[in-house]
């Protein structure tokens, strides 16, 4: 009935664990009975769980990120702890507790801080600097926001039921197979990371549709703030890199649920496969970080140094640069592994390579500075400090990016060091940049500036103080994850660092105690006009906070830098801009479908940790049966009637008048050259002021391209499942055999597949002449050849499974499953939402919402060919040929 | 959710798998589809054929040949299904397809390049 579940789950002999989480759970009991005694749950649904606006998904995002900041940070200190302690001594944690402590360190701060924090500063800002009123999905925005609070449900539920992964925070195999790790632990780490890890994707997908496809008039690509175009290379790496991931983590799945041999060390499976797929995820993921991190110093340096960005064109290369290099280069993390000199030589020198792009951002920003009034207030700090620390975390970059030296240095705490130091003094220093710069945004008052000012002193020396020591260590010969150790030598390095994790502990103390003052003393801080730090871009054109509507008209963008241009042209003239036409606007409706498919996502990945199969199919049919109510609303958007619009932009024009009459102080005006002309010479330069941009494009564009990217992102999970069986097939003795696929069978599963795909084709355009019975008729054929398709197969399957050709055979066995059973599955997800959209059809007519959903049916049917002629000429006709 | 916002009149732009409507659309489009329909089922029919060992194409040949004709098919498919094309209002359709077709020929390509070393370099050479 449980599964797996019984009472020994939970540690009552271990007293660390038992009194965190006791502690914890007392903490969320308060504050569950607070919410309740003080009746804010109406406020709580309405207003932020139920929301599917950019601003308040963003700012749950952070809070989220800093929340677990909080529990990573408590995992590092332990850790800085048990080995000032532990030398010639077992310290105060054992090892199988430590082991977890390390794991669950770095997986919640790369996913649950780092990326975090980053998309959420991505979604607070970007709509807001593109002159857009949300982003292309707000509802799948919200999905994705409440997938990734279940990766951290689970994560930490890991704490008071079962255990966590002790295998490192990408959970190498063999040792995360299921012989040498047969507890839960690895199973939190994989489904809540595989969870969360579709939230990142569909967010991915979101916002590179929300870039590309809904800016503003005039908004050009080339006019967009750094901070977007660092959003769009991030995304799109989102995009890229995480179904990779996915593919790595379900092979993993599939070795400890269903005794698949991919990565474990009999039967031909390869853990050298493992290492390789998740770093070709796991290095993108490092640019996926960092990347929003430079757009938020580029504005904040602009900002604060009074000057346009220097080398914005040369930015938006790197960026770019950055964003395909990123998949070029991830053999660096394991060149001892044993590859040859020709691979390990040509990822050096990519590695290397890499950094060029990376340099050219730091010059930009320098001479951003040079010859500006720079202002030192809270964001700036950090991104100073990040400068410093950033190019001394790349030099021991470049310096690991050189085979020779990583051989010394490899799993060494100099490794450690550099990549704390790259990713606190860049990813973390960034996020607090941006932090404390849209902070006054997003609430409307300012944080207060003395206990920001330490926190930022704390950190940084911290930082040094905790990091420095470990290059020392690592260079002394002291390897990483080390819960005791005997080298007398190593022992003041390691106090020292524990010192340093103190002061950053200090740190973090005064962050807390900067939010309470700082909402404390409120009134003092409040920031009035919109624009508290003389601002450039778009964002500060607005309220602070901003309507949930954002612009009560879309902005008209005639060149780089949109607000700066409206402003000082507005100071110029003394005057604001002539009064816009209001028009009524729509918007999305509020929806509780993200939390309640996170719900779902909760049950269903809690069940399969403990092997509770009938909660799985619980936690599957509530998840699909949501989609389907989602699906089937009559009104996703509410109207705001142009009076209203005319009302609540009153009152901004009213709070900009002292802007504009120079009564607002430290807003610079500068000599304005009347008309806001681009040089006509320059790359991409357009005769219109609008650029040639006319504005957000319709919602079927919308909606079209954004499943086009979802789609080619599958494309790319199939890539890794297909990478692995091109590795594998001939791993073992009985790779493909003609005996083993039936070409007949596999002829007409072909022909199923390619006539289904006309019908659908016929159906689409039945659909678009707006006729019912032809519609019909179309997609019941469609359906009915591609479940001929799904039972051929799985009788195949069955044919196998019976002469004892199971996927538990060898290596290229359970390769073939996986590809071949996951185009399956694809049909027959295919086949639900069919089932779904033909009853909706019926019942609500050629709306052009189910409109937009055929159309992304017949594109993602249609794709499903495209990876069968993968398989069917590479795995079956390939392997039977003689 | 009305209407209009779905027809951008004179729009630069296209959807994916938004074929051109014209004044024939029904039967220029069935059409469109038959054709695919033809050349996808002989692409299929040639790559079954190749694979049946006729000893028309040598034989070490016969892998290359399977890829040609899949990529080839992969491309019917692409167009006269997919409606991708090479026209100005789908650039960005086709850059994105662009992108991920980089992505997963780098995954495939350098997974079996890095993997073919560490094979060579690091297995037992028996029992293999």
């Amino acid at each position: 009935m449980l599964g797996k579940l019984s009472w020994s789950a939970i540690p009552f002999s271990q007293p660390i664990p038992m009194a965190a989480s006791f502690v914890v759970i007392v903490v969320i009991l308060a504050t569950l009975a607070w919410i309740t005694l003080k009746g804010h749950w109406p406020y709580l649904w309405n207003e932020w769980i139920t929301s599917v606006d950019h601003k308040k998904v963003g700012v749950m995002y952070c809070a989220l990120a800093f929340l677990m900041l909080i529990r990573g940070f408590t995992d590092a200190i332990m850790m800085r702890s048990q080995q000032a302690l532990a030398f010639n001594a077992p310290g105060y944690l054992p090892p199988e507790h430590y082991d977890q402590i390390f794991s669950a360190h770095g997986t919640i701060m790369i996913f649950f801080v780092a990326m975090t924090f980053m998309i959420g500063l991505m979604n607070f800002v970007v709509p807001l600097q593109l002159g857009s009123r949300d982003v292309a999905f707000p509802t799948l925005n919200s999905v994705s926001l409440w997938l990734n609070a279940a990766g951290v449900l689970l994560v930490n539920m890991s704490l008071v039921i079962g255990e966590f992964g002790k295998a490192g925070w990408l959970s190498f195999p063999p040792l995360s197979e299921l012989k040498y790790s047969p507890g839960v632990g690895i199973d939190y780490y994989l489904w809540a990371l595989q969870i969360s890890g579709i939230g990142t994707l569909l967010t991915g997908v979101n916002f590179v549709t929300t870039i590309l496809k809904i800016r503003a008039p005039g908004m050009t690509l080339t006019r967009m703030p750094i901070f977007c175009w660092t959003s769009l290379a991030s995304s799109l790496l989102m995009v890229a890199a995480f179904p990779i991931l996915t593919a790595t983590f379900a092979m993993l799945l599939l070795d400890r649920y269903l005794g698949f041999h991919f990565f474990t060390d009999s039967a031909g499976g390869n853990s050298m496969m493992y290492m390789n797929l998740i770093w070709a995820w796991g290095h993108p993921e490092v640019y996926i970080l960092i990347l929003p991190a430079f757009g938020v110093f580029s504005e904040v340096i602009s900002t604060f140094s009074g000057k346009p960005l220097f080398g914005y064109r040369s930015m938006i290369i790197a960026t770019m640069a950055i964003c395909i290099l990123a998949f070029g280069v991830w053999l660096h993390h394991f060149f001892t592994m044993g590859a040859g000199a020709d691979v390990n030589g040509f990822f050096g020198i990519m590695s290397m390579i890499i950094a060029v792009p990376t340099g050219v951002k730091i010059f930009n920003w320098l001479f951003t500075m040079w010859g500006g009034r720079v202002r030192f207030e809270q964001p700036i700090l950090w991104a100073l400090s990040f400068m410093i620390t950033f190019v001394v975390g790349g030099m021991t970059g470049v310096l690991l990016a050189v085979p020779p030296a990583d051989f010394v240095l490899h799993n060494s705490l100099f490794l450690v060091a550099h990549f704390h130091n790259v990713i606190i003094g860049g990813v973390l220093f960034g996020a607090f940049a941006g932090y404390t710069y849209w902070f006054p945004k997003a609430f409307g008052f300012k944080l207060h500036e003395g206990t920001g000012k330490a926190a930022f002193w704390c950190w940084t020396i911290g930082f040094y103080v905790a990091f420095l020591p470990l290059y020392v260590l690592g260079l002394e010969g002291m390897t990483r994850r080390m819960q005791h150790y005997d080298v007398a030598e190593w022992r003041p390095w390691l106090l020292i660092a524990a010192l340093g994790a103190v002061i950053i502990l200090f740190g973090i103390g005064f962050q807390i105690a900067q939010l309470v003052i700082s909402i404390r003393r409120r009134e003092k801080l409040r920031d009035l006009t919109g624009d508290p730090w003389d601002g450039r871009t778009l964002e500060w054109s607005t309220f602070s906070p901003p309507p949930h509507f954002n612009f009560a008209v879309l902005p008209n963008i005639t060149g780089a830098e949109a607000y700066w241009g409206i402003k000082q042209k507005a100071i110029e003239q003394r005057r604001l801009t002539d009064l816009p036409d209001y028009k009524p606007i729509e918007m999305p409706r509020n929806s509780p479908t993200g939390f309640v498919v996170a719900f779902f996502a909760v049950v269903t990945g809690f069940a399969l940790i403990w092997h509770i199969w009938w909660m799985v199919i619980v936690g599957l049919v509530g998840a699909f049966a949501t989609f389907v109510v989602f699906a089937w609303r009559d009104r996703s958007e509410f109207e705001l009637p142009a009076d209203e619009l005319a009302r609540i932009d009153g009152e901004r024009r009213k709070a900009r008048i002292g802007i504009v009459e120079g009564r607002e102080k430290g807003i610079t005006p500068v000599k304005y050259s009347g008309s806001h002309e681009e040089d006509p010479n320059r790359l991409g330069a357009r005769a219109e002021p609008d650029g040639g941009h006319k504005g957000p494009a319709s919602k079927r564009i919308v909606t079209g391209y954004g499943f086009w990217i979802f789609l080619l992102s599958d494309f790319i999970l199939f890539s890794g499942f297909y990478a692995a069986y091109a590795v594998l097939s001939h791993a073992t003795a009985g790779g493909p055999t003609p005996k083993l696929f039936d070409l007949k069978i596999l002829a007409v599963e072909t022909a199923c597949l390619l006539l289904s795909s006309f019908a659908c084709g016929m159906a689409t355009i039945a659909s678009n002449a707006r006729n019912m019975l032809w519609t019909q008729i179309g997609y019941l054929v469609t359906g009915a050849l591609g479940l001929g398709f799904l039972s051929l197969e799985i009788s195949e399957f069955a044919r196998m499974l019976a002469i004892g050709a199971g996927p538990d055979r060898s290596a290229f066995l359970s390769a073939f499953f996986a590809l071949v059973g996951l185009h399956g599955l694809h049909v027959a997800i295919g086949l639900l939402w069919l089932g779904t959209m033909m009853a909706q059809i019926w019942a609500k007519g050629f709306r052009a919402d189910i409109m937009r959903r055929g159309l992304c049916f017949a594109l993602f049917w249609h794709a499903l060919d495209i990876i069968w002629v993968g398989i069917f000429t590479n795995v079956y006709l390939l392997g039977t040929t003689p | 959710m009305s209407e209009h916002q779905d027809q951008s009149v004179g729009s630069d732009d296209a959807a994916p798998g938004d074929q051109e409507a014209g004044e024939h659309a029904v039967a220029a489009g069935v059409r469109n589809y038959l054709i695919g329909l033809a050349l996808a089922a002989g692409l299929t029919v040639a790559s079954f054929w190749v694979a049946s060992g006729t000893g028309l194409i040598y034989p070490p040949g016969v892998p290359m040949a399977l890829a040609a004709l899949a990529i080839g098919q992969m491309g019917v498919h692409l167009a006269f299904f997919l409606h991708i094309t090479t026209g100005p209002d789908n650039t960005n359709n086709a850059l994105a397809l662009a992108f991920g077709v980089m992505i997963v020929g780098i995954v495939i390509a350098g997974s079996l390049w890095i993997m073919y070393h560490m094979n060579t370099n690091m297995m037992l050479p028996s029992d293999m």
